[in-house]
């Protein structure tokens, strides 16, 4: 089985059909990129992935869990099950008020304080809880460190984001959503909020994450940089995949009329 | 009487005027926030009450609901005031101010809380912070950022609306300087009066300019 199995998930707002039944799968360090026109239901799939929407039907299977298991789900249960997918927005939506090492940190340690349950009454259990959180704060404190070493972040790392660029608050938007630790990286447009020049970056960024072996999900409507960057190719049409394939083969030979069209429209 | 001696002898209505200024603030300021919740409710009769509350609380003069509040356990439990002790007055009063000056904080938060982007709440949901994390950690920071100017300007208005409480006979400070100026036959009580009210606002936006430009090292571009 696929690291990601995506089987017939289906979204409707109101009485308009964003996803009609999406299938397609992502193996385990794979990068996939999803293409398609504007209004094709890109934005949507990767909303329902992270569990932002509740998908109205079909699956979603991630490293051999279904997670779309027993209906529409909770807050709680989807707060759990989204943890898995790392999300990168289209416009960052990094924290304006939050320094860039504070949005790196700040779920991770939320969720540490979460996670480290108070065993026992009193001061002794206290103390060891208060203990426990230091080491794992030093802990993601070091990671956060080394992330936004990698990106190249470690100046900016007590700069606002506004005071940040394009490319730079994106970079911060990854290193936050892999903080986590998450299955796989979900981009929604990584191209489309920067400067033409800076789309260079971005293919290092995602090649560097991919020598790493991160699994990630790529929506994008930007030919050249999915030519440039993925593994296999999604194309979706009208909430629905029309093809699926190497990426090589895709932009070789493209079987479908619809695809075909696509690509030339370039 | 010179200036001075003016100035000392309001000094009781004075102390009145900051009291309900400063006890106003810090019931509103919460209470507000709360009013604010009920008005943007799901849950669509909650929604509609604490707008209509907020409609009447903007809708009617606060000299009237001064009264209002006043009378309230005379005419809707039958307590005769009397029995409601010696502080009663300037305890409604404080009552009137808060609850009024609530539904206008209700406004200006709801207005601050719709003007943080939607990407915001998704991210931090994304993240898998909880709900109220969200709101307080992530949202309510960034209102109170946008809503500075607009709760500024309400300030400085409460500030001279303490000056109601005289309608209803509780004694401040343009009660004292009315009672000066009658008893030396002076305009200067009333010079003063302002004067103080002037420094007053002067000194309240001071401070919030000093919290703005706090603020302002993370403004988004
Ligand atoms: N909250 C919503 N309510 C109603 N319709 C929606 C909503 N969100 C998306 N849609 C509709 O669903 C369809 C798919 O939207 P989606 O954002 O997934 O497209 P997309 O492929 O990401 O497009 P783009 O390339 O322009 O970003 C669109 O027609 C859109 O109008
Ligand atoms: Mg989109």
């Amino acid at each position: 089985m696929a690291f990601l199995e995506v089987k017939g998930l289906k979204k409707s707002y109101k009485d308009f059909t964003a996803l009609n039944g999406i299938s397609f799968s992502v193996e385990k360090g794979e990068v996939a990129a999803v293409i398609g026109s504007s209004g094709a239901g890109k934005t949507t799939l990767l909303r329902c992935l992270d569990f932002l929407e509740n998908a109205d039907g079909g699956e979603i299977i991630l490293d051999g869990k279904t997670l779309t298991e027993g209906g529409p789900l909770s807050e709680r249960e989807a707060r759990e099950k989204r943890l898995g997918f790392g999300l990168v927005f289209q416009s960052f939506n990094l924290f304006p008020h939050f320094t860039v090492k504070k949005n790196v940190v700040y779920s991770a340690i939320k969720r540490a304080k979460e996670d480290i349950a108070v065993s026992g009454k009193g001061i002794k259990a206290l103390k060891e809880k208060r203990k426990k959180l230091a080491e794992k704060k030093a802990e993601i404190n070091a990671e956060a460190d080394a992330l936004l070493g990698k990106f190249g972040l470690s100046e900016k790392a007590d700069a606002y984001p506004a005071s940040l660029s394009g490319g730079q608050q994106q970079r911060a938007a990854i290193a936050r959503a892999m903080i986590l630790r998450p299955k796989i990286l979900l981009f929604d447009e990584p191209t489309s909020a920067l400067d033409p020049a800076l789309t260079g970056e971005i293919v290092n960024v995602i090649k560097d994450l991919k020598s790493d072996g991160a699994t990630m999900l790529i929506v994008t409507h930007d030919m050249a940089f999915a030519e440039k960057v993925s593994d296999k190719i999604i194309f979706v049409s009208d909430g629905k995949v029309v093809e699926e394939g190497r990426t090589e083969e895709i932009f070789s030979a493209p079987k479908t009329e619809e695809l075909k069209n696509f690509i030339n429209s370039f | 009487m010179n200036f001075w001696d003016i100035l000392w002898n309001m000094r009781n209505g004075l102390f009145t005027t900051v009291s309900i200024f400063f006890l106003t603030l810090i019931i509103s300021l919460p209470l507000g926030l709360l009013v604010c919740f009920g008005r943007m409710s799901r849950i669509k009769p909650v929604a509609a009450f604490f707008g209509f509350f907020i409609s009447v609380m903007r809708g009617t003069p606060l000299m009237l609901q001064l009264f209002v509040v006043y009378f309230l356990p005379f005419y809707a439990f039958g307590i005769k005031l009397k029995f409601m002790g010696e502080n009663w007055l300037f305890i409604s009063v404080v009552i009137g101010f808060s609850v009024n000056y609530s539904a206008y904080f209700a406004e200006i938060y709801r207005s601050g809380i719709n003007s943080v982007p939607e990407g915001q709440r998704e991210a931090a949901k994304a993240l898998g912070l909880t709900r109220g994390r969200t709101f307080f950690a992530i949202i309510l920071p960034q209102v109170l950022r946008n809503i500075l100017p607009a709760v500024t300007n309400e300030i400085i208005t409460l500030v001279k609306d303490t000056s109601l409480a005289f309608a209803i006979g509780q004694a401040e400070m343009f009660t004292a300087a009315k009672r000066l100026a009658s008893k030396e036959v002076s305009m200067l009580p009333y010079a003063a009066a302002a004067l103080i009210y002037y420094a007053f606002n002067l000194a309240v936006a001071y401070v919030m300019s000093r919290i703005e430009k706090r603020t302002r090292r993370y403004a988004v571009r």
